[in-house]
This record gives structure tokens, sequence and C-alpha cells, in this order.
């Protein structure tokens, strides 16, 4: 038998008092054993009925006694080369040795930043693609019940277009939307003077799509309206909405539990990164519709530079400024660029 | 008997080892040391939050274990460290709990404002419940020399104590909140317990009024002056640009987020000192009567250079800010003994709870613990 040396202190479990005593772990028929010194009496337990706590960094193990009493390690070291044998291979043995270098842990730095990037920008997307299906369409218009009535009373002032007019446009919409998808009935559309977003059109997720007065004035054409609206009703046809609302939930959860909290300071830390693959997300989401657009107007004969054509019009009257609904755009210019090709290409083929 | 290099537990020795001499009428006062070391504790943190990332979150319970185990066991009061001895198994079930509702808590929000009210509503009749949950666990894991803490469950005065004032102080527009955070205090406070004795907490209803007009009054000190020279700069910077809106929203958005950098931490650490103070001056357990003396612009500047670490940092600051905090707030705390800590008998053994009421309330930073 070793003679004890680890200095540890043993606590009863029956009152709050400590007492110094000395450890030692021995062999004997192939039992391990903990022999306890305190003052000039051995006790010896075998090691089965001990439960060993963890040690983390360099802080104090503590071992619990069946006769409730518990051991409190004073010399990490000297306890560690004595258990030694038996718990290098362990799991918990393995996580030290991880918690212990620094080389490890720049490791998990690497590891965590791309995780969360890739999961942000390519995990959450493709979950949200994948939720959709199982989420019947009708679920959509729970969302943002009440955002055409906000925005009435923050935004736009009622249209000032002829009643005359605005009947030619809802039989555009109308062409439009029929048949774009198994709900488009209950697609409708809204007209309103643009207020503070000037000529500016918008998909709301309850299936309305609101048109501003000043984009009509600025098309020159019903053909090239018919590009806006077509982008629209993409939106609303590929469920943006519904996929930017788990997309975001679930990114949220993420952040929230890798950083342990909602509602916390982390909030600010990690807005920051959120926003900007948001943005990047949302641009995708805006080159879909852009497609939906481009295929309808292939379609029906209308030629895709029209779209182009309004598109560039719209960047002279925001004079380069990309503000509100527009600011989360993929840049109009690169919109613009991207119609005039898919028609280059388009003629070349006829 | 063994030496450790710590004052604490010679003082400690000192008095125990007088046998014959009435120790009882020696007062001692012991301070809780804070071991930990940043260096340390950032790569245990950042290793299980890799792990954590990399298992898809399950092994989060066992990381929250690894953290929680390192705080207390760096936690030393005469001589013994605190015992964490949360089992990762219920923590992960808590986990999975709070997750479902925290989705749907986030989804509703997103829904419309109708849908989170009723969310929050629900939250907020369920809160009492799980906050006694909470403390359950948390206390029944937490264990010094061996023997456990425990929270008695008062569902009752819980409901009383936080929902309950919680109306009066709404109903009462505000002037009934200071109580409000007596009354909570009190609570966690009274209905936790060490071995067979039960805290005892009695703080007085004026000075949590007095700290709240001294928070209302650093907010105008701060909001006021920054309104004057949010006009000034706007103005200046309209009459640069000429009208040009982008410029001054940005501008404003930027404004805003210093200006909730400032104030957060000034109003929380002065209102967080204050209540501390006199929450712990005022609690004792049995013969021990503790103290708290936490200076308010120390707190400040934890907070404030804390928050400005972690967002320059991205998130890594964390386990520097973590530590700070913890060691300034523990080692304002005295115990005051009169003679040695050596006498409190443990209760009978309890149960340990499942964990959701924790988790829940962790993750929904309903954290009612100090």
């Amino acid at each position: 038998m070793t003679e004890p040396v680890i200095r540890a202190q043993l606590y009863d479990g029956k009152t709050s008092g400590a007492r110094a005593v000395r450890l030692g772990i021995a062999w004997s028929d192939g039992t391990k054993y903990l022999a306890i010194r305190a003052g000039a009496t051995d006790t010896i337990v075998p090691m089965a009925a001990v439960i060993v706590g963890d040690r983390v960094g360099d802080t104090h193990r503590l071992l619990q006694l069946t006769d409730g009493g518990s051991l409190e390690v004073l010399d990490n070291g000297a306890f560690d080369r004595a258990l030694q044998d038996a718990d290098s291979r362990t799991v918990a043995a393995l996580i030290r040795r991880l918690e212990s270098h620094w080389r490890y842990a720049a490791l998990a730095v690497v590891v965590i930043l791309l995780c969360t990037m890739g999961f942000l920008r390519y995990g959450a997307p493709a979950l949200a693609g994948r939720a959709l299906t199982f989420i019947p369409a009708s679920v959509d218009t729970v969302i943002g019940v009440d955002g055409l009535r906000i925005l009435d009373r923050s935004i736009f002032t009622p249209s000032k277009l002829t009643s005359a007019r605005q009947a030619q446009l809802q039989g555009v919409f109308g062409e439009v939307t029929v048949g774009a998808s198994p709900d488009s009935s209950r697609y409708r559309l809204e007209l309103r003077g643009g207020g503070s977003i000037k000529a500016n059109a918008l998909a709301l997720p309850s299936g309305i799509v609101v048109l501003t007065d000043e984009l009509e004035h600025l098309a020159i054409n019903d053909d090239e309206l018919r590009g806006v609206l077509a982008h629209e009703v993409g939106h609303l046809v590929k469920r943006h909405a519904m996929r930017l609302l788990i997309q975001s939930s679930s990114s949220a959860l993420l952040l929230a539990g890798i950083f342990g909290d909602v509602t916390g300071v982390s909030t600010l830390v990690t807005a920051v990164p959120t926003v900007l693959v948001n943005a990047a997300y949302s641009r995708d989401l805006e080159r879909e519709a852009d497609e939906f657009a481009f295929r309808w107007m292939s379609r029906h004969n209308v030629a895709p530079e029209q779209l182009g054509n309004l598109l560039a019009r719209l960047v002279d009257a925001h004079g380069g400024e990309q503000i509100g609904y527009l600011a989360s755009h993929p840049s109009l210019r690169e919109r613009v660029q991207a119609f005039g090709a898919r028609s280059a290409a388009r003629q070349n083929r006829n | 008997m063994a030496t450790d290099g710590d004052a604490d537990y010679s003082a400690e020795s000192a008095a125990a080892a007088a046998p014959g001499v009435d120790a009882a009428n020696a007062v001692v006062r012991y301070r809780p040391e804070f071991r930990a070391d940043p260096k340390e504790y950032f790569r245990i943190w950042i290793i299980n939050l890799a792990l954590t990332i990399l298992t898809l979150g399950i092994y989060s319970a066992w990381a929250k274990v690894r953290k929680l185990r390192y705080f207390y066991a760096s936690t030393v009061l005469a001589g013994s460290t605190f015992g964490y001895h949360g089992d990762p198994r219920k923590i992960l079930k808590g986990r999975i709990i709070a997750a479902i509702l925290a989705g749907s808590y986030l989804a509703a929000g997103r829904i419309s404002p109708i849908a989170a009210l009723i969310v929050a509503g629900i939250l907020a009749v369920a809160t009492p419940w799980l906050v006694v949950k909470s403390r359950m666990f948390a206390m029944r894991v937490t264990s010094w020399r061996g023997l456990r803490f425990d929270f008695r469950a008062d569902y009752t005065g819980a409901y009383r104590a936080l929902l309950g004032w919680l109306v009066l102080g709404i109903v009462s527009f505000g002037l009934l909140m200071p109580r409000l955070s007596r009354e909570r205090y009190r609570f966690i406070v009274t209905r936790s317990s060490f071995g067979n004795s039960a805290f005892e907490c009695n703080p007085s209803i004026g000075r949590f009024y007095k700290t709240a007009i001294g928070a209302v009054g650093l907010m105008l000190a701060i909001v006021i002056p920054a309104s004057f020279l949010f006009g000034l700069i706007s103005y200046g910077l309209a009459a640069a640009h000429g009208k040009s809106q982008p410029v001054s929203s940005v501008f404003g958005t930027v404004f805003v987020l210093l200006l909730y950098a400032v104030m957060l931490p000034t109003v929380l650490g002065y209102t967080h000192a204050r209540n501390l103070n006199e929450v712990f001056g005022r609690t004792s357990l049995g013969p021990l009567q503790l103290h708290s003396s936490l200076s308010a612009s120390r707190l400040i500047g934890i907070y404030f250079t804390n928050l400005i670490g972690m967002v320059f940092t991205l998130g890594l600051y964390t386990p520097w800010a973590q530590v700070r905090l913890a060691r300034y707030r523990l080692e304002s705390l005295e115990v005051e003994a009169h003679g040695s800590l050596d006498h409190i008998v443990a209760a009978t053994g309890v149960p340990v709870p499942a964990a959701t009421g924790e988790e829940i309330s962790s993750f929904f930073d309903l954290d009612f613990g100090f």
C-alpha cells in the first residue's frame, strides 16, 4: 500500500465542518481502493464505490462517497497521476486535453466561424425551403395580416389614378396572376400614392401587391408594368415571406443557442452578421422573383428589356440612392444588366 | 492541517484551532475568493462552444455543466470550493422543450403583434411556476462542503410575489415597480436554504424607491444632453449636405445605438449595485450575516467595458467579461460569522427535479439568480 500523500478535505455530509485528510490510491487483488487517512486512522473504500467528479481547468475535483460524505481534492496533479492508468482514454480526458491547449482553441474559433456563417448563409435557407413544403400555403396569409393597414397609416396616400386606369391595371394584374399558382385567386392588386417610398411596388405575404402611382407614371407602357407585377407575383408564388420567416427564426434560435439568450447583450453582438447574411439571402430571393418575371414575360411575348428599361429609369428616379424597400435588392444596375443580357440571348436564339 | 495558501482558510483555522475557547463569540468575516483564470476559461468556453455546434446543439447541456463547474469550483469560501452537480441529460431535456417554446415565441412575433402578445401573456402567467422550478434545480445541484442548497416549492408565494406585484405595478403605472423588484429578490432569497436553515432577507422598501428615483434621474441626465447634441449635429449635417435624408437617418440609427450603449450599462450598473447591496446586506443564514459592498461606478465601468469588448471582438471577449463580472460581484460579498462556518447541519436528502424550468427561463432571459 502506497503512503496516502494527496492533500484533500473531507466533508461528512452531516455538518459543514471540514477535515484535512490525505488520500492514496492502491491496487489489491485486482481491485482499486481509495485510502483516506484522517489523523491516525485510515479508511479504505473500493474505488468503484466512489463517484469521481470531473476536473474542469485547474479547479478541485469532488469525490462522492457512499455514506453521504465527500472529498475535495486539493492536489490536482498528484491525484491525476494516481488515477492516470484508468482515466487516460475516457471522453472526459479527451475533452480536458482539448481544453488545455491554445492550438485547439484556435481551431475551435475557426470551426465556429465557418459553421455559423455556413449555417446562416446556406443551412437556414435550405431548411426554410424544405420546411415550406410541409406548411400549407393558406398559413402564409396569417403573416402580417395588418401589413397594408399599417402601411396605409404610415406611408401610403390614396391613389389619384382615374377609375378607368385603375380598372385597366386590374386587368393587367389578372393576366399576370391567372394560373400562376393553385391559390392565385386570392392575389389582389392595390393602388396607392407612394408617399416617402415614391415609385415602388411590393408584395405583402397576405397576397396583396401594391403598385404606387409614381411607378405607374414612370412606366412608358403597360408591358413595363407587366414585368414589375410579374416580379411581385413571383414573390407570392415562391412564398418568400414564409421562407424568410422560417429562415430568420431558425437563425435567431441558433444564435440564441450559441450565445445563451435571446434578449440579452449578445443580440447586439450577433445582429451585425445576421443583417449582412439576411441581406445576401434576400438578394437571392429577388433574383428568384426576377427569374419568375422573366419566364412569364417570355411566355407572353413581352420583351424582357421592358422591365430592364423601367428599372433603369428607376435608378435615375431614385438618384442612384437605394432607400427603404429597394435597399435589400441587388443593385438595380446589376439587374438591368442581367435583363439586357437575357434579351440579347433571346434575340440571338430567334 | 493542510494549508492552501489561502488567507480565509487560515483565518478559520485559527478559530478552529482553539478548542475550549468560546470561539462562538469571536466575529470572523469570510470573503469569497474567485480563482478563475480568464485565459483558462477561454479555452474551456471555446472548445465547448465548438463541440456544441458540431453536435448540432446536443452537447450544449454538457457544455453548460462544464462552464458552471468551472465557475463554482473557482469560488472559494473559507478554504472550500462550491460544487455544481447538474445532470447534463436532465438539462438537455429541458433545453429541447425550451427551444420549442422559444421557436414558437419568435415565430409568433413575426406572424403578428397579437400572436406575440398572446404568447407573451402565456409566458407571463407561467413565469412564477418556471422561476420556482428553475430555482429548485439550480439550488439543489449546488453544494458547499458536501452540503446541498435547496429551494422551497412555494408556488402560491411565487404567484403573489412575482405576478401579483407585477399586475399592481402595471395598474399603478409603474409606481409600484420598485416594490415588485424588492418582493422578487425577497422571494428568491427567503425560499432558499442551506443545510437545515433557511435564508432570511428583509430589504428596506424605501431604499428600492430611492434607487429607482436615482435611476430615472440618471436616465434623464443622459437623454436630455444627448437629445440636444443630436439636434445640433443633425442640424449641422443638414446644413453641410443640403436636404439629404439618408445621411441623417443613418446618423440617427448610429446615435440611438450609442445612446443605448451608454445608458444601459449606466442605469443597470447603478440599479444592480444598489439593489444587490441592499438585498445581501439584509440577508442572513442562521447566525451568519451577509454583507455586500458593490460600488455603482465600478459596476457601471465593468458593464460598459464588457459591452465594448464583446462588440469589438464579435463575442470572443465573453470569457473575460464573465470572469471579471463574477469576480467583482463575488469578492464584494462578505460572510460574517461568530466563530467558524463548521456548524451548519445537513437537511435530509431531497431529490433533484428536472431542469426544464431552469432551461426555459434561461432561454427567455428570465434568470432570477444573482
